[in-house]
């Protein structure tokens, strides 16, 4: 039995799909129903639905042999995991946004919001720029336009909602899309069960 | 795992590892708890953190309590030439926990061996590392690997940019093989070191199979040195006992520039990390002014002990009631000579599991459960 650990959401039931259609078989209200664990249909799979952002807690952790988890939580987070694979769904980009017409002045100390204070200092260091990171949850669109922050990193889809608030991309910090990653351990003693999830998903 | 009465999990698995080490002729290195600050602002770049819980003496000198054992160990090493230094230690580290954000306590057994490392000497190393992991379960993999290979891979393919050199280690250490085709569609790698260093990050096998697939990658005389070296030693192991347990993954990376030669990983099945890790790192050595060879590994015994839950053994309670105090002693102590596990108590704990309860009632002794 392989445990895999899904992302609640879009994205966790379009791999759940893909996986179901690929052999592992349907199970009755996996994707509407309250549970949080269920099996595949030959027994040979056990999904867990977690929230996006622990997948990699889960998988780090040995909870889950395998999970799938956005590029954005791997790199913030760092978990010592197998990045086994790119899924190439839920593409996206990690980006440096700020309101329109704002002219960055590189003598002062750039106060940038973010839900990715990892990602955020990296790039900016790299730039060996002065920053002061503000962690935010949420609505990390709001910091620049009540001026709490100059600029904000985010993750960018399809850019609506900075378009909404007055706000655009000024820089890219890199490409986001899911990944199947696997933990360590569980790979070295059911490395053919993760194969084959991994031929499946191809 | 030997089951020896009265002991705790941990106790129990540095008490085999030990005896398991001494049967080899390794010695046991004991230590001070505190070292002199200085060796790990030194060396940095080894421990991997600047973090150490330091404090100073009334003489105003700077110590720490120790975060690792082989600087010490490498540091009061006397080894110049001719055979190796075999040692053994069971200490506690104190290191810095990025995830708790705080210093946490480490259980570890390790073995160090320090001097003319031959592949004898690595033979034997990697034996015990398998056999360290043969005694804490029947399901274990010990993942092999060569830095030095890897290192010639890169001059072979001219690839001496740092940065880059950063990138391709980590998408080695996570088995990334996107990642590896970015990069060649970014223009940083050729097609050939591409497919050469994707072919490499696919191996997690048997030595026999694995070598098999080494083979077509090697490019230079210096990668058939390294080649070879991992031959002869898998070789050398191959009527181990525990030979079983051995793949060749080259997962197994560090960025800290005093390792080199063979690194490895050891797992056991169902914990979800490594419990085992090691390497040589004559690197070290050199950078003390000590021209030695120098491998060792660490087994995390307290990682280990903690997936243990132990078990509380059955108790028999003596409830003291109006009893005399000298009767309450000896009627116990008849029960011990039964072999049972006697609590004097007044009342009833409600931690203990209590199989049976006597109670002195009218100055007698009693089976109430």
């Amino acid at each position: 039995m392989i445990n895999i650990a899904l992302p609640k959401g879009r994205l966790g039931e379009k791999v759940y799909e893909k996986l179901a259609k690929a052999g592992y078989g349907y199970v009755d209200d996996a994707v509407d129903s309250r549970k949080l664990i269920f099996q595949s249909a030959d027994g040979s799979v056990s999904y867990f639905w977690v929230k996006p952002s622990d997948v990699a807690i889960y998988v780090e952790k040995g909870a889950a042999d395998i999970g799938v988890v956005g590029k954005d939580i791997l790199l913030e987070y760092s978990p010592d995991v197998y990045e086994i694979m790119d899924l190439n769904i839920g593409k996206c980009k990690m980006a440096v946004a700020a309101k329109n017409g704002y002219k960055d002045d590189s003598l002062v100390t750039l106060k940038v919001a973010t839900k990715f204070p990892n990602i955020a200092k990296e790039y900016y260091e790299k730039q060996n720029r002065d920053i002061e990171l503000i962690k935010l949850n949420g609505s990390i669109e709001l910091a620049p336009i009540l001026k709490m922050s100059d600029v904000i990193v985010d993750i960018v889809e399809t850019g609506t909602t900075l378009k909404e608030n007055d706000l655009s991309v000024i820089a890219d910090v890199c490409p986001i899309s899911t990944r199947l990653i696997a933990n360590k351990a569980s790979y070295k003693f059911k490395k053919e069960e993760i194969d084959t999830v991994k031929e499946k998903l191809k | 795992m030997e089951n020896i009465d009265g002991l705790t999990v941990e106790e129990r698995l540095s008490l085999t590892l030990s005896a398991l080490y001494e049967s080899y002729g390794f010695l046991r290195y004991k230590t001070t708890k505190f070292e002199k600050y200085s060796l790990y602002t030194e060396n940095e770049n080894f421990l991997g953190t600047d973090r150490v819980i330091t404090f100073t003496t009334d003489g105003g000198k700077l110590l720490a309590l120790r975060p690792d054992v082989t600087l010490s160990i490498v540091k009061n090493s006397g080894f110049s030439n001719g055979g190796c230094e075999k040692l053994f230690y069971t200490e506690k580290v104190y290191r810095y926990d990025k995830e708790s954000k705080s210093f946490k306590e480490i259980s570890q057994v390790g073995v160090e061996t320090l001097g003319d490392v031959d592949t004898t000497s690595m033979a034997e190393v990697v034996e015990l590392a398998l056999e360290s992991l043969k005694k804490l379960s029947s399901d274990f993999v010990l993942d092999l690997s060569s830095l030095e290979f890897v290192t010639q891979m890169y001059d072979a393919y001219e690839i001496y940019d740092a940065e880059l050199k950063k990138e391709l280690s980590d998408c080695l250490e996570k088995k990334n093989n996107d990642a590896v085709e970015k990069l060649l569609v970014g223009g940083k790698i050729s097609k050939d070191f591409a497919d050469a260093f994707k072919a490499m990050l696919s191996i997690s096998d048997a030595p026999e199979i694995a070598l098999e697939k080494i083979k077509p990658l090697i490019k230079s005389q210096s990668m058939q040195r390294a080649y070879d070296e991992l031959k002869a030693l898998t070789d050398a192991l191959a009527e181990s006992d525990c030979y079983g347990g051995l793949r060749i993954d080259f997962s197994v990376v560090s960025d800290c520039q005093y390792y080199n030669g063979i690194m490895f990983n050891g797992y056991v099945l169902g914990m979800p990390k490594a419990v085992l890790k090691g390497g040589r790192y004559d690197g070290l050595a050199k950078k003390m002014d000590k021209e030695i060879g120098a491998l060792g590994f660490a087994v995390y015994v307290g990682d280990l002990a903690n997936a243990h839950h132990t078990k509380q053994k059955p108790m028999t309670l003596v409830l003291c009631g109006d009893g005399e105090d000298s009767d309450i002693l000896r009627e116990a102590n008849k029960l011990r000579e039964k072999g049972l596990i006697v609590r004097v108590t007044k009342t009833v704990p409600d931690d203990i599991n209590a199989d049976k309860i006597f109670k002195f009632e009218n100055g007698e002794l009693k089976e109430i459960k």
